[in-house]
C-alpha cells in the first residue's frame, strides 16, 4: 500500500512535470514542422511570460491566477510583434544562419530578465487554496501540481478538439504536412504561421507561469530548459503535437521516476533515455522519415 | 592684489611641503590585499566581505597602530583556483602587501598555499569551509567556519533529543560529501541509524523525488546541506510545502536570514547549528548589528559573510602592529597564534596549533517574531574545535 502511495505521489509530479515541458515545446514542434524554422528563442517566451507574472504579482500585487491571463496575453503580442518584425529576416537565412539569430535574441532576453530583475532564482507565489498536500491514506499529493495536470490536461485536451474538428485545425495541419500544396488549395500558410506562432508564445508563457516550482525563473532559463524542450521536440517528432505530448509525458515520468529510484544516477537519466529512444526511432515517435 | 598674491604663494608653498613630505606619510602605510568574488554569480561574498572590512576600518579610523592600512580589492570572480593565484603573485610582487586576506572556497584557497608558504605572507582565509584548508601551508590563518565544526555539534544534538534515525540529503560535490561524512560519523557513533542518504545534483530546483524518498524513509530527523542560495531556499521551501515538517529537518548554514524571505514560513522550526548569526545576544554582537546599520541602512544585517571578513580584519591588524608594520610573515603569524578576542559571535581564539578560528557553536531554531523569520539561539557547545582537525592532526 506504501508503494501505491508513493507510485501515486511520483506519477502527479511527474505528470506535472510533463505538462510544463509540454505546454512550453508545442510553439516550437510547430515551428520546427511547418516552417523548418529553428527558433532557438522559443523557451525565452516562457521565461518572458514567467516574468511577465512575476512583475505583475511583485508590483500590481495580483494573485497568480489574475496575472496568469494578462502576462500569457502580453507574450502572445511580444511574441507576434517580434514574428513580423525580427523573425521575418530569420526565415530568409539559411538554418546556421536561423540558429545564431535566434540564439542572439535568446541572449538578448537573457540581458533584458537579467537587468530588469536579477540574476536570482524567483518563484511565483503558490495561491493559497492550491498550497500544501492533499493526503488520503498513504496518497499525499501535491495540491497544486494536481491542479496543474487538470489545467494542463484541459489544455491538451482543448487544442486536440480544435486540430481535430475545427477548419482552422485542418488548415494548420495541412500547412504542416504539405505547405506547397496547402497554399496551392487557397490557405494563407504565412497567416496560419503568425497565428500559431503568437499561440504557441502564449502557451509557452502559460508553462512558464504555471511552472515556475519546478523550472523557477532566473535569467538563464531560456537556456537552461532550451535542452529540455529540444529534446521533447526532437523525441516527438518535428512538427507533431501529439508526438510533443507524449514525449514529454515519457521524458517527465522518466526524469521524476529516475531520480526516485536511481538518485545516483537520476539527472542522467532522461539524457540516457533520449539517446535510446532516437537510436530507435530517429525521426521521433511520430515524425515521419 | 599684491594680498592675492601672496595668497597664492602661501598656498603653493604649503602644496609643496606637502609633496615633499609624503613620501613619508606612504612609508608608514601598510598595504592589504583582499581577493574575493565581486562579480558573477558568487558576487554577494565580495560585497559583504567588503562592507565588513570598511566598516572595520572605519571603527580602527584606518589605523593598525600608528599604520595607516590600505586594502587593495581584487576580483577573482569566483572558485577559479587560476586566477587566485595570479592575484596573490601579483599582490605580493608587485604591489608589495604585508598581509593577504579574503576568499571564499576551497578550490581558491588551496591555489594559494605554494604562493603564500614561499613568499612567507600571511593570509588570513575568511571562509573555506573544507576542514584540511589551514594545514596547506604554515602562513594560512581562517576566521570563518567549517562544515564538521558545525555538524557534529548537532549531531550531538539531535542524540540528545533522543533521534534514533535520520535520513541524509546533500549537494552532490566536495563539501556535500564532506557534510555526509560528518553527519555519518557524529550520528552515527552515537547509536543512531541512518535510514537514507540522498546525494542531490548540484543546480536541482525540484525536489519532489527526493523529498518522495526522505518520506518512504520515515526516519525521526533530516540532515540537510545545500549550497547557500538558490538549493537551500528551494530544499526547505519544499520540504515544508510537502508536509514534511513532522520529520524534524537539521542543518548549518542554510537558514541565512536574507534567505528567509523567499523561503517563507516553511522555514519556521527548522534546526541549524551555527558559528554566528545576527541576532545572536551577547553586547559586542549587538554593537557590530547597530554600526552596520548605521552604515548601510536600517534594513541591513550582517551575515556569516560578515563576520568571517570582520574578524578576519581584526587578526590583520593584529599582524600588522605585531611586525610595526613591516613585511614579517614568520614574525606575524606568531603574534597571532593564541590571539583571543570578544568577538560579535562570541568569546573566539586562533588555534595556535591549527591556525583555525575556535568558537561558539549555536544551535538555533528558525522562529517569527514581529512577522521577521530569524535564527533564535537556544543552545551553546563553547569553544569548539574543528573535529576533523582534531582527529587528523
Amino acid at each position: 500500500m506504501r508503494y501505491l502511495g508513493t507510485a501515486a505521489t511520483l506519477l502527479v509530479d511527474g505528470i506535472a512535470f510533463s505538462m510544463v515541458l509540454f505546454l512550453i515545446s508545442i510553439g516550437m514542434t510547430v515551428t520546427l514542422g511547418i516552417m523548418r524554422v529553428v527558433n532557438l528563442a522559443h523557451c525565452a517566451f516562457a521565461m518572458a511570460g514567467g516574468y511577465l507574472a512575476l512583475a505583475l504579482v511583485q508590483h500590481a500585487s495580483l494573485g497568480l491566477m489574475a496575472a496568469l491571463p494578462i502576462a500569457v496575453i502580453g507574450t502572445m503580442i511580444l511574441g507576434a510583434v517580434l514574428e513580423k518584425t525580427v523573425y521575418r529576416w530569420v526565415y530568409a537565412t539559411s538554418e546556421l544562419g536561423q540558429i545564431l539569430m535566434t540564439i542572439g535574441l535568446t541572449f538578448l532576453m537573457i540581458a533584458a530578465a537579467n537587468l530588469l530583475f536579477g540574476s536570482t532564482l524567483q518563484t511565483l507565489p503558490v495561491p493559497k487554496p492550491l498550497a500544501g498536500t492533499w493526503e488520503a491514506g498513504d496518497v499525499i499529493l501535491s495540491t497544486y501540481r494536481g491542479f496543474l495536470v487538470l489545467v494542463a490536461g484541459a489544455i491538451a485536451a482543448t487544442l486536440w478538439a480544435v486540430m481535430e474538428y475545427t477548419d482552422v485545425g485542418a488548415r494548420l495541419r495541412a500547412a504542416v504536412d504539405n505547405p506547397r500544396i496547402a497554399r496551392a488549395v487557397g490557405i494563407n500558410v504565412p497567416r496560419v504561421f503568425a497565428a500559431t506562432f503568437a499561440l504557441g508564445c502564449g502557451l509557452a508563457a502559460i508553462g512558464g507561469v504555471l511552472g515556475t516550482q519546478m523550472l523557477p525563473l532566473e535569467p538563464w532559463y531560456a537556456l537552461k530548459y532550451l535542452v529540455l524542450v529540444l529534446m521533447v521536440v526532437a523525441v516527438g517528432g518535428l512538427g507533431s503535437i501529439q508526438g510533443s505530448f507524449y514525449a514529454a509525458l515519457l521524458l517527465g515520468l522518466i526524469d521524476t521516476f529516475g531520480r526516485y529510484l536511481v538518485p545516483a544516477l537520476g539527472a542522467f537519466l532522461i539524457y540516457l533515455a533520449v539517446v535510446a529512444l532516437l537510436l530507435w526511432r530517429p525521426q521521433g515517435l511520430f515524425g515521419r522519415s | 592684489m599684491r594680498w592675492t598674491m601672496s595668497q597664492a604663494l602661501r598656498r603653493t608653498l604649503i602644496s609643496a611641503c606637502i609633496a615633499i613630505a609624503a613620501p613619508q606619510v606612504l612609508a608608514a602605510e601598510v598595504k592589504v590585499g583582499v581577493i574575493a568574488s565581486f562579480t558573477g554569480p558568487y558576487a554577494i561574498w565580495g560585497k559583504q566581505f567588503q562592507e565588513a572590512v570598511d566598516l572595520y576600518l572605519e571603527q580602527q579610523k584606518g589605523k593598525a597602530g600608528n599604520h595607516d592600512v590600505k586594502i587593495l580589492y581584487r576580483d577573482v570572480g569566483g572558485p577559479n583556483g587560476q586566477r587566485a593565484r595570479q592575484l596573490a603573485q601579483e599582490l605580493i610582487v608587485r604591489d608589495g602587501v604585508a598581509v593577504l586576506a579574503g576568499l571564499e572556497f576551497t578550490p581558491t584557497a588551496l591555489a594559494v598555499a605554494d604562493v603564500v608558504t614561499e613568499a612567507k605572507i600571511p593570509f588570513v582565509i575568511f571562509n573555506a569551509g573544507t576542514s584540511m584548508v589551514v594545514q596547506k601551508s604554515p602562513f594560512f590563518v581562517r576566521t570563518g567556519f567549517t562544515q564538521w565544526s558545525v555538524s557534529i555539534p548537532v549531531t550531538k544534538w539531535a542524540t540528545q533529543q533522543g533521534y534514533k534515525s535520520c535520513a541524509i540529503v546533500a549537494a552532490d560535490y566536495g563539501p556535500g560529501h564532506d557534510a555526509i561524512d560528518a553527519y555519518r560519523k557524529g550520528f552515527g557513533e552515537a547509536g543512531g541509524k541512518i535510514a537514507a542518504e540522498i546525494r542531490v545534483p548540484v543546480g536541482t530546483t525540484d525536489f519532489s523525488s527526493y523529498l518522495q524518498r526522505v518520506r518512504d524513509a520515515s526516519p525521526q530527523c533530516t540532515f540537510m546541506f545545500m549550497p547557500v542560495g538558490p538549493m537551500s531556499a528551494g530544499f526547505i521551501k519544499s520540504y515544508g510545502e510537502r508536509g514534511l515538517s513532522k520529520i524534524q529537518l537539521i542543518t548549518g548554514a542554510e537558514t541565512q536570514e536574507f534567505d528567509l524571505p523567499a523561503i517563507g514560513d516553511s522555514a519556521i522550526g527548522v534546526v541549524t547549528a551555527l558559528h554566528y548569526g545576527p541576532y545572536l545576544d551577547n553586547p559586542a554582537n549587538k554593537a557590530f548589528v547597530q554600526a552596520y546599520k548605521a552604515k548601510y541602512g536600517k534594513d541591513a544585517l550582517p551575515s556569516l559573510i560578515s563576520i568571517a571578513a570582520y574578524d578576519g580584519m581584526k587578526v590583520v591588524f593584529e599582524m600588522i602592529k605585531a611586525t610595526d608594520g613591516k613585511r614579517d610573515g614568520v614574525k606575524a603569524i606568531e603574534a597571532v597564534k593564541g590571539l583571543k578576542w570578544d568577538s560579535p559571535r562570541g568569546p573566539v581564539q586562533i588555534d595556535p596549533r591549527t591556525r583555525d578560528i575556535v568558537q561558539n557553536i549555536y544551535v538555533r531554531r528558525v522562529e517569527k517574531m514581529n512577522g521577521v523569520l530569524m535564527n533564535k539561539a537556544f543552545y551553546t557547545y563553547p569553544a569548539v574545535k574543528d573535529p576533523w582537525l582534531e582527529a587528523n592532526p
